[in-house]
């Protein structure tokens, strides 16, 4: 038991330091930092003394090891945009981000739960067809067309709900909406295709002949069954959201972390980033143990079988 | 060839697949045909014209010009040959890399396994948006980097796949005759084994296009992508958000073109998975 989770731990951090190897070759490839930072005119007694004070004439392995401390103080430069820490900028948008994931991760566990359950147990009927349907389009639908297209309705034409902001509560609706179409629909299909299956199973012909009434064997005995596999899945949809959030609070102008890594790549504000990127996946590799630590705690096969 | 029509018969949203990825290629081959006019042309008479298709007909712009008067019909015809050309070259590019590294990960094992399996595992750590834009905020915006980004970031899932079937491959009798009549391990590899993944490789290709064309759009789309007078699907979507309020069609047309070509990728994708996979086909 205590193996698997201490196996689990050690993989994760195993992934945060190859993400901070994968952050610092990129920071590298951008060209000289020395060169970046000084104005055209400098010469190159200039550059050599510019290099020498950030470290750059030193050996790579000894930059890597400096980065790495650097990070385990949180430091990753400071912004030439914001004129602050780089960790300061991301960390004070991650709310913004939280609120606008776990908004849309609700809507798309509850509405794409729903969903699922009335395909599966509506099967052959006018209703899974359109259920179904309306998934399958939620999934090949682009979410910056999404997020427009809304936009266009409901903040242009009807003019019910903002455009863009972070605000009241009417600000969160369209771009939780257009962030949760994707979760929706891929839970929905899932879950329908799980239960299908479940419901062949022996022990759900057990629970019939018991006599129970089909509330109990649909929900009790069948429907928990069928959710195991997309527990399993919302590790998978998180990053799906976090890279949904990026394009999502684009668009609506959503003061997040997303919109500040990609102003900060307009602008080559290459330090925010890099704090950027770090951040939210150290949170996306930590949500992943997490589930996977509730998911061994739940399901004792997955203990044995470690 | 009678099982392939019969399978195509008996599930009709694998028919929808199969036409709109049809309709999609032959638009991108038979573009110089199709498009009605020169999709770079400008005409500023015709700033954000609407759309003139009625009952009547088409009519000069079927689909409304956009903020330089350039047809949007065609633009969107051009724009299928970059979403086709990245879509292949950057599949082809991580499915060459992933079967190779599947096949040794599954074939030698040990500590090459261990290694190629968690670089996957970092790989996967960082969501996907974000993993392209650290490398196209490194390397710059350009339609090579993005390929290169395509690429990168989709080789694992050919990885996983190939090197599950390898390890089930290596333990069967056919492998262990060749391995007893002296055939090297490079050999058995590439003569016994490659030919008998490439079924479930083409499988995870067919889906991680419909994967490349969202992510390549949603990136031009952020201007991440594709450099301007270029059509691509994604970069008109983001010009056309500008006009939102004045001239809809702008945007709305491009995502359309992306919606379906996607809806008949994921299509076609789940019936290949179907035809030449029956252990998961669903009992109906």
């Amino acid at each position: 038991m205590s193996g698997y989770f201490a196996g689990r731990l050690l993989e994760s951090l195993v992934a945060i330091l190859g993400v901070l190897t994968i952050v610092f070759i990129a920071a590298r490839l951008t060209g000289d930092p020395a060169v970046l930072l000084l104005p055209i005119s400098a010469t190159d007694a200039d550059i050599a003394r510019m290099r020498q004070e950030l470290g750059l004439d030193r050996p790579l392995l000894e930059q890597y090891l400096a980065f790495l401390a650097d990070v385990l103080r949180g430091d990753f430069g400071v912004s030439f945009e914001h004129h602050r820490p780089a960790m300061q900028v991301v960390l004070e948008r991650l709310p913004a981000t939280f609120e606008l994931a776990g908004v849309a991760l609700l809507i798309g566990a509850a509405v794409g739960i729903a969903a699922g359950l009335v395909a599966a147990l509506a099967r052959g009927t006018v209703l899974e067809l359109i259920a179904m349907g309306v998934a399958l389009i939620g999934q090949a639908t682009p979410i910056f067309w999404l997020g427009i297209v809304l936009i266009l309705v409901f903040a242009v034409e009807l003019q019910w709900l903002p455009a863009g902001g972070r605000g009241g509560l009417d600000h969160i609706i369209l771009p939780a909406i257009t962030l949760a179409t994707f979760t929706t629909a891929s839970i929905a299909r899932l879950l329908r295709s799980s239960m299908i299956e479940v419901l062949k199973e022996d022990y759900i012909r057990t629970a019939w002949a018991k006599g129970l009434v089909p509330r109990i064997v649909y929900l009790r005995h069948a429907a928990r069954n069928a959710l195991i596999p997309v527990i399993t899945m919302i590790g998978i949809l998180a990053g799906e959201l976090f890279s949904g959030a990026v394009v999502t609070e684009t668009i609506f102008s959503w003061p997040g972390v997303g919109r500040v890594v990609v102003q900060a790549i307009e602008t080559k504000d290459f330090a925010v980033v890099q704090a950027g990127v770090t951040v939210i996946s150290v949170i996306f590799i930590g949500f992943n143990l997490l589930v996977d630590l509730l998911y061994g705690l739940v399901d004792p096969r997955i203990r044995i079988a470690s | 060839m009678r099982r392939l029509w019969r399978a195509i018969r008996r599930s009709p949203s694998g028919l929808v697949g199969i036409v709109l990825v049809g309709v999609f290629i032959f638009t991108a081959i038979a573009a110089p045909l199709l498009a009605p006019m020169d999709p770079v042309a400008i005409d500023l008479a015709n700033r954000l014209g609407a759309p003139t298709w009625t009952v009547e007909g088409p009519g000069a712009h079927p689909l409304g010009a956009d903020q330089l008067g350039r047809d949007i019909l065609s633009r969107i015809i051009w724009g299928s040959r970059i979403t086709l050309v990245v879509a292949i070259t950057a599949v082809v590019m991580s499915g060459a890399l992933g079967v190779l590294l599947g096949l040794l990960a599954g074939f030698l094992g040990g500590w090459t396994e261990r290694v190629i399996m968690r670089l996957a595992d970092v790989q996967l750590s960082i969501p996907l948006m974000l993993f392209a834009l650290l490398i196209i905020g490194a390397l710059g915006p350009s339609l090579f980097n993005l390929i290169i980004v395509l690429a990168l970031t989709g080789w694992t899932r050919f990885a996983r796949i190939v090197r599950g079937e390898t390890l089930s491959l290596r333990e069967r009798e056919f492998v262990m005759s060749v391995r007893a009549a002296g055939a090297t391990g490079l050999r058995i590899m590439l003569r016994h084994i490659l030919p008998n993944v490439m079924t479930a490789a083409i499988v995870v290709a067919t889906l991680e296009v419909a994967r490349v064309v969202i992510l390549e759009s949603a990136l031009s789309f952020l201007g991440m992508g594709l450099q301007p007078p270029e059509a691509s699907w994604g970069r008109m979507l983001a010009e056309g958000r500008d006009y939102i309020a004045s001239a809809w069609w702008l945007a709305t047309f491009p995502g359309v073109a992306i919606l379906l070509v996607v809806l008949g990728v994921n299509l076609f994708g789940d019936w290949l998975r179907d035809y030449f996979d029956p252990k998961l086909q669903e009992n109906r």
